[in-house]
């Protein structure tokens, strides 16, 4: 890879640390470059339309989707099919389910969440005889050592396709979620907008980020992302725009950082609980400030 | 049948059975709030901040048991006072608080020298392993939770019915919430030595969901979901022994099963109607 020789070439000459010479490094940082600003650009849309114990849950399914994937005989650091397949139907279902019940919707993913990860846990530690116990330890709280050019390949696939999306769609679906009623009557750029399609496919998109980010933040601390920077962002912005762009910048460094820092402090901790403390710590910060009275100079 | 017999040679499963036993009535009667008002999200949220808590006992050397304890009460009263007085904001931060302490936790727990097995046990529960003095722990915290529900029973069904009437009526409407939270805190400590805590917030929901299909007041649903928990984790324990399974893991996959086939033949029963108010 001509990148991986940059990079090496670069720390020889002395201009970066001297980590950035591992190729798995370089892996985990093209993922953490690519994962942050999707889950930032969708962590705005899960924040405004309230899913986040939804966001939650699919994350916790991706335990069940490993452990169903390794059942299934795929390789044990890389049971793709299982996972998306599993992830994506548990969205689907469970927002199929939600418009077609009365139960309370918390009740509701409660009941899907509890059911998932019992299938989950069972099927791990089951398997978990067969192969290492640490591949657990992975799949919950994230391993930069995992990241492999298959990964980063399928995740650049979800990245384009999920950009093109939001590009397309992203305006209508921020509408929709914020006045639904108005957005069905009038649609946004002059379109009918469909919105229960719309909810189908964040729904299904949420499903898909979550999976891809798995690998580096982990299937129970992935949730979190979505939320923490948007909800940061959301303390300092006075409209949309800067809403949306302040939350994809902490959400993509606070990706970075948890990758490099780490390995820079030599601290041996996952990824993913390096990542989610970084998030919170800016998110405390933020709190702190705007009770200074700082939050005008920021906004 | 091999169970039977086992059981009554071997005291490790004699214990592991008085813990199923203790946590399920906490179950039954806090899942039925937690059903009832809708905050399976907060109390999976506490759940998972425990984990913090745990992690930092672990690293200081003592006991997790207390760690557990101390963060379970601190991350409820943070959940409560941003329910209160900060609600837009709610869910999100309750996500926050969820990962935050689960990120704290691992932090711990990865600087503590040696082997970390504990940290699996920690997140799936290991009946097997509680001793007799954590019973004993266990049977004190069911006390203090039957105590504060007998003695607050009216209150804080009006809470959780109609808070605003409640506030109205003159009651302590913020105090009681937060004290019920922190009555879910117990209980969610209580039952991660059986389930795990990942797997807390399903033994919390689940028993309640499907008492709530079959009863009509508050009480009874109590009575049915405890019932359904200590079903449950017997029946689970008694499952998982042979195989050699983990029986957090079966203990939940029970109830999930029950509770689906019972939501099908609720649905079936009344196919219009809402589901049970109660």
């Amino acid at each position: 890879m001509s990148l991986q020789q940059l990079l090496a070439d670069a720390v020889a000459a002395g201009w970066l640390p001297e980590v950035f010479q591992y190729p798995f490094v370089t892996y985990a940082l093209i993922a953490a470059v690519m994962v942050g600003p999707l889950l930032g650009a969708l962590g705005t849309l899960v924040v405004v339309k309230r899913l986040a114990f939804f966001s939650e849950a699919v994350g916790h399914g991706a335990l069940t989707g490993v452990a169903v994937g390794i059942l299934l005989g795929e390789p044990a650091t890389q049971p793709v099919a299982a996972l998306f397949g599993f992830c994506m139907s548990f969205a689907l279902i469970l927002h199929w389910v939600k418009s077609r019940t009365q139960v309370p919707y918390d009740a509701l993913v409660g009941v899907f969440l509890a059911f998932a990860i019992a299938l989950g846990a069972a099927l791990l530690l089951y398997v978990a005889k067969k192969v290492n116990v640490h591949i657990l330890e992975n799949v919950l709280f994230g391993s930069i050592l995992t990241v492999t050019p298959a990964d980063l390949m399928l995740l650049g696939g979800i990245s384009v396709i999920s950009w093109v999306l939001i590009w397309r769609y992203g305006n209508q679906a921020l509408m929709s979620a914020l006045q639904p009623d108005l957005a069905r009557v009038q649609g946004a750029g002059g379109r009918k907008t469909n919105v229960t399609l719309l909810d189908y496919g964040f729904v299904l998109l949420i499903a898909l980020i979550t999976v891809a980010a798995v690998k580096i933040i982990g299937a129970v601390l992935v949730g979190a992302l979505l939320l923490i920077p948007a909800t940061t962002a959301r303390l300092i912005s006075s409209n949309l725009r800067s809403f949306f762009i302040r939350t994809l910048m902490i959400s993509t460094g606070c990706c970075v950082a948890g990758v490099v820092l780490p390995m820079a402090l030599e601290i041996p901790i996952p990824s993913g609980a390096a990542i989610v403390l970084l998030a919170s710590s800016v998110f405390l910060l933020v709190v702190l400030f705007r009770q200074l009275g700082w939050s005008q100079r920021l906004a | 049948m091999e169970f039977f017999s086992a059981l009554t040679e071997q005291t490790f499963l004699q214990n592991a059975l008085i813990a199923g036993v203790l946590a399920s009535i906490a179950c039954g009667l806090i899942g039925t709030y937690v059903v009832v008002m809708r905050i399976s999200y907060l109390a999976g949220g506490i759940a998972h901040s425990v984990m913090g808590g745990m992690g930092l006992a672990y690293y200081l050397g003592g006991s997790p048991f207390i760690g557990a304890l101390i963060a379970a009460v601190v991350s409820a009263l943070i959940i409560g006072w941003v329910k209160l007085y900060w609600q837009e904001r709610e869910d999100t931060l309750i996500g926050a608080l969820w990962a935050s302490g689960m990120a704290i936790g691992v932090l711990f727990i990865s600087q503590t020298p040696g082997y970390q097995v504990d940290l699996m046990s920690y997140l799936f529960g290991n009946i097997l392993l509680v001793a007799k003095g954590d019973l004993w722990l266990m049977a004190g915290m069911d006390a203090v939770i039957i105590a504060a529900i007998a003695l607050l029973y009216r209150p804080f069904q009006a809470v959780a019915f109609d808070a605003q009437f409640a506030r109205l009526r003159g009651l302590p409407v913020n105090f009681l919430y937060l004290l019920l939270l922190c009555i879910v805190a117990l209980t969610v400590v209580l039952m991660i030595q059986v389930v795990g805590l990942i797997l807390v917030i399903a033994l919390l929901t689940l028993p309640a969901a499907i008492a709530g299909h079959y009863t009509k007041t508050l009480g009874s649903m109590m009575a049915l979901a405890s019932l359904l928990g200590l079903a449950f984790t017997s029946g689970g324990l008694a499952i998982s022994y042979q195989p050699d399974l983990p029986a957090g893991a079966c203990i939940i996959l029970l109830a999930a099963a029950t509770f689906i086939i019972s939501a099908i033949v609720a649905a079936r029963k009344k196919p219009l109607e809402t589901e049970a108010e109660a």
